[in-house]
């Protein structure tokens, strides 16, 4: 039986039409994926060529305003549309949901940390209220920021429990809303991978800040308690060891790395942003574990403010990005300072040097 | 009839969920083999553009779906859809591929 995968199209075509029914069967499977393949592939094309010509929106909210939370639940039946009916508005009690009000109380302390830690206001620096639709459609693993508002799923209590209970994940998808109106950063490639990476930073951030947990306390993990019991990991990443978050016979092993060494070149996820984020994740684990204490203080303050950084363009990949984590330490801590050296010396060891110029 | 179906993006990447998932409608029981074939009608899958409902630009981690079906007159329409998928005849759809409990074929 020849291998389907590596024949030319014109001779599956002619196999579908004069093979037997087998090999039919197979000539037909190889050609329906390679369509999947082109399709994949173009939407990736399509991602890189729109993202680079946007400009941030200017902010929706009023400064001043302060913290507002609006939580809704998703009807399935009614047209789908989100956000779906209203359940819990800012000071309102608790309703007994918890996926209703882990979120409210989520978004609450998300929005302190931004205004008591970075000095934000809000999503959009200006108060943007915080709106956020929970049990979204049936038994979904995902959590994901749609351009105005959160959306999480209750998970498949297969493998994923509810995305609500992780902290981590609120953080981590808020700050894809403030990249939205701060760096605009592409979600392809290397420059997908960092903006994937400063959502994982500001998502264990929170965490860390929520718990008054140190760089040495925390556990570095984004999606800890996400997974079911009997699956085999202990969360979705690991920033602290890239690649050692879970290894299942259901989810796979982790693929993620954790050095230039080991970058993966690939087509899916948006040409591996999930994936090749780990290099960013440890060079940030690795300047705040040498820095020690409150990661928010000093470390996170330098990816914040490069984050927020207009030199920072959207298609840069990590070195660029690094060269400005670098830039960042020295304007606030000085360029001979033990954090700009801590801060170049994580990038060196994830494999990425000679920061200085450029 | 067989169904190719393939889930792309999402907050993580894992490898053990993101391979393709072929459903073949004849190795399924009765009764799921039935309720195949009319989501498959009632979504008018083989009417359906190849984009359905995918924003020029993806929201981050936001789930995107390709569907392949493969009649039994040999027809072939591929489709990608993203999240929120707001056809609830096609959510229907997607919502049933992603809870069987598959695989077969080569």
């Amino acid at each position: 039986m020849p291998n389907y995968a590596i024949l030319p199209p014109f001779i599956l075509r002619h196999i579908v039409r004069a093979g037997d029914a087998e090999e039919r069967r197979r000539a037909q499977n190889t050609l329906a994926r390679d369509r999947v393949i082109r399709s994949a592939r173009m939407d990736l094309m399509a991602n890189m060529q729109d993202v680079v010509v946007m400009t941030p929106p200017p902010p929706k909210g009023r400064r001043g305003r302060g913290l507002r939370r609006t939580i809704y639940v998703f009807k399935p039946h009614s047209r789908r549309r989100l956000p779906g009916q209203r359940v819990r508005t800012e000071g309102k009690p608790p309703t007994g949901d918890p996926a209703v009000d882990e979120a409210y109380d989520g978004l609450g302390i998300a929005y302190r940390f931004l205004r008591e830690v970075f000095g934000r206001h809000s999503v959009d620096d200006h108060d943007l209220p915080l709106a956020a639709t929970v049990h979204y459609s049936s038994k979904y693993s995902n959590a994901f920021w749609n351009g105005e508002q959160m959306v999480f799923g209750d998970g498949d209590l297969k493998l994923f429990s509810r995305f609500t209970g992780s902290l981590e994940i609120i953080g981590h998808e808020l700050t894809h809303g403030i990249m939205q109106y701060t760096a605009q950063m592409n979600y392809t490639l290397q420059a997908g991978a960092v903006h994937e990476s400063i959502c994982d930073v500001m998502g264990i951030l929170l965490k860390q800040w929520s718990l008054g947990q140190t760089v040495e306390a925390s556990d570095w993990l984004i999606g800890a308690g996400l997974l079911m019991p009997g699956i085999n990991g202990a969360a979705l990443r690991s920033m602290k060891a890239p690649g050692t978050a879970y290894d299942d016979p259901l989810l796979g092993a982790d693929p993620q790395p954790g050095h230039m060494d080991d970058f993966r070149r690939m087509q899916h996820d948006n040409g591996g942003v999930h994936i090749n984020s780990g290099i960013p994740n440890r060079a940030f684990y690795l300047t705040a574990a040498a820095l020690g204490g409150n990661a928010w203080e000093r470390a996170g303050k330098v990816w914040y403010n490069t984050l927020c950084d207009k030199r920072l363009r959207p298609h840069y990949g990590f070195k660029r990005f690094a060269r400005l984590t670098l830039r960042s330490a020295a304007e606030l801590f000085g360029k001979q300072s033990i954090e700009a050296s801590a801060v170049r010396e994580a990038w060196a060891q994830v494999g990425i040097s000679s920061l200085e110029g450029g | 009839m067989r169904i190719l179906f393939r889930t792309e993006g999402g907050f993580a990447y894992f490898p053990g969920l993101s391979a393709e998932r072929r459903i073949d409608a004849d190795a399924l029981t009765d009764p799921k083999r039935r309720a195949l074939r009319r989501l498959i009608r009632q979504a008018r899958f083989f009417d359906l553009p190849e984009r359905v409902g995918v924003p020029k630009r993806c929201p981050p981690d936001c789930h995107r779906y390709f569907i392949t079906v493969i009649d039994d007159e040999d027809r072939v329409h591929t489709i990608m859809t993203a999240e929120p998928v707001a056809d609830s005849r096609l959510a229907s759809l997607v919502a049933y591929l992603q809870a069987l409990d598959l695989d077969d074929d080569d």
